[in-house]
């Protein structure tokens, strides 16, 4: 694949260059890869987690007496209990309505004179069609105001911005690459027009275009192998840094919010084809402009 | 086996360096292309090795109408010339070895009949001490060696040199003119441009003059000159003059 070859272009000063761009634009790819991946991931694993699960909010009167509240979340249980599709449901101790607000509120969430409304958390069957309407109006017969969050709106908007996200990378990802291949035709018309003369002579010797061809693709495959594998490198440092400096932060500032930056095996692949995607694109790219230019040669 | 009808060359608005060019060479043939400098010989063994198209006429190769070659079918026909070019154009880069492997090389020979053929060859022109020596170690004489042995070493149906002789003493001169003779005598046509007069008489071969931008056969065997107007190259080695192709 890397024989022999009759121009030396292992001599150009591209040589030298050309694995360093090719390297940076590989490094953004894996970066934007590994962003969209990651995204895809969370994405699936938000829509997977809120997929089986409703909040019921039932906003007792502050002035509602203690048994009267106490039987009208009897009547409220047994009706979500009896709804078909539900497999279960409980009641959110303060505590835990306080862990919910604390982001909001601060940790003395409970101890506010805000009066705090009770939370239902119900769990259904993933396949199960609940009639919310249905169950928002006879609760709201139990407990005036009450409602019934299926998370479908915040599910919308949170994919709707993650699926964003990945069109940003894979622009950023096309943008590298299209970089990359207007780098490679660049240096390898610099390289026609510096071995002009050479090219002139195998060429009057007999070589066809093709043959000429191969050794510029062959250069631009190995440079591009070479740049291709230290911009993963760097892209992987960089991937499993942010992975962890966001995990850090994430579980500092927000236990238990499900954003893991973590790549699967499968996806380490998909970054560890990259270098070899973005060689064969510098040695199809090498190989097309010196056929273009060539044909342009008596 | 060459054919030209009519050829007319001329560089932008200059002078017409050939003009109204009409011979045939007779596959097998040896010819000399005198003239003197700048008459126009190198521009003709150019149209010739296919590094240049004429401005005018026919020019035909191996039977072939090169105006109706497309450019795939050009590397076919350059890899049946062998060309020994006035200033050599070796590949500064490649050794000596490589410079004269290269015409195998693209013809996709073995690297172990390379091998053995270049460097027999390298011997026979006395470089066999060089193979890796780069041209720029090289004497002009030397490199003028290698560049004939590229030219030769695949046994090219026509070989073409612009002054093969002009950097070498005598004796190797002669040596390499026998080396183009006995390449003759296997078929392979031969055309050498020159202006050494001493080399010309002494090889009785045809000769192409051109002079005032046309040409003419002169065979000294026969001691006859033929104006390029009237009939003109012989149809094959040691015959008289032939008609003028498509002339009755």
């Amino acid at each position: 694949m890397f024989g022999h070859s009759d121009l030396p272009l292992n001599r150009d000063a591209s040589a030298r260059f050309l694995p360093w761009i090719i390297g940076f634009m590989t490094y953004l790819c894996v970066i934007a890869v590994a962003a969209s991946l990651t995204v895809d991931r969370v994405a699936e694993r938000w829509r997977q987690g809120l997929a089986g699960n409703l909040t019921v909010e039932l906003p007792f009167p502050a002035e509602l007496e203690t048994e009267k509240r106490a039987e009208q979340l009897d009547q409220a249980m047994e009706l979500i209990a009896d709804t078909p599709g539900v497999t279960g449901a409980t009641v959110l101790e303060d505590q835990q309505i306080a862990a919910l607000l604390e982001p909001w509120l601060g940790p003395d969430a409970t101890q506010l004179d805000v009066p705090l409304p009770t939370m239902i958390a119900v769990t259904r069957r993933t396949d199960a069609v609940i009639d919310l309407s249905g169950l928002r109006t006879k609760l709201q017969e139990i407990v005036p105001g009450a409602a019934v969050d299926d998370h479908g709106d915040w599910v919308a908007d949170a994919l709707g911005f993650l699926r964003s996200l990945q069109v940003l990378a894979a622009a950023l990802s096309a943008l590298a690459l299209g970089a990359a291949a207007l780098t490679v035709i660049f240096v390898t018309r610099t390289g026609l027009a510096t071995h002009r003369g050479v090219i002139e002579v195998v060429h009057l010797i007999g070589a066809p275009d093709r043959y000429i061809a191969r050794q510029f693709q062959s250069q631009a495959l190995k440079l591009g192998i070479l740049g291709g594998v230290v911009g993963l490198g760097f892209g992987a440092a960089t991937v499993l840094g942010i992975g962890r400096l966001i995990a850090y932060s994430v579980d500092a500032a927000n236990p238990g919010l499900a954003f893991d930056f973590r790549l699967l095996p499968w996806q380490w692949a998909v970054l560890g084809a990259l270098p070899l995607v973005v060689a064969l694109l510098a040695m199809f790219t090498a190989r097309r402009t010196v056929m273009r230019s060539l044909a342009k040669m008596l | 086996m060459i054919l030209f009808d009519g050829v007319a060359v001329q560089y932008s608005a200059g002078p017409p360096i050939l003009h109204d060019v009409t011979f045939t060479l007779a596959p097998g043939s040896f010819h000399f292309l005198v003239g003197r400098s700048g008459a126009g010989k190198s521009s003709m063994l150019k149209v010739m090795y296919l590094g240049l198209r004429p401005t005018r006429g026919t020019v035909s190769l191996f039977g072939r109408d090169v105006a109706s070659l497309n450019r795939a079918e050009m590397p076919a026909l350059r890899r049946r010339i062998g060309v020994v070019f006035q200033d050599f154009r070796l590949i500064d880069h490649l050794s000596t070895f490589d410079n004269v492997a290269l015409p195998l090389r693209i013809a996709g020979v073995r690297e172990s009949e390379i091998k053995k053929h270049v460097t027999e060859l390298l011997a026979w022109v006395g470089l066999k001490d060089h193979l890796e020596a780069l041209p720029a170690t090289l004497s002009g004489g030397q490199q003028q060696r290698v560049s004939i042995a590229r030219a030769v070493i695949a046994r090219p149906s026509l070989l073409l040199a612009d002054e093969p002789t002009g950097n070498v003493d005598d004796v190797i001169g002669l040596r390499l003119m026998y080396l183009f003779e006995e390449l003759n005598r296997l078929g392979t046509t031969v055309v050498i441009a020159t202006h050494n007069d001493t080399l010309v008489s002494r090889f009785s071969h045809r000769q192409l003059r051109i002079e005032e931008s046309s040409i003419r056969v002169f065979d000294p065997r026969p001691m006859t000159a033929y104006p390029s107007t009237t009939p003109t190259a012989p149809a094959s080695p040691g015959t008289g003059p032939v008609r003028r192709p498509g002339v009755a």
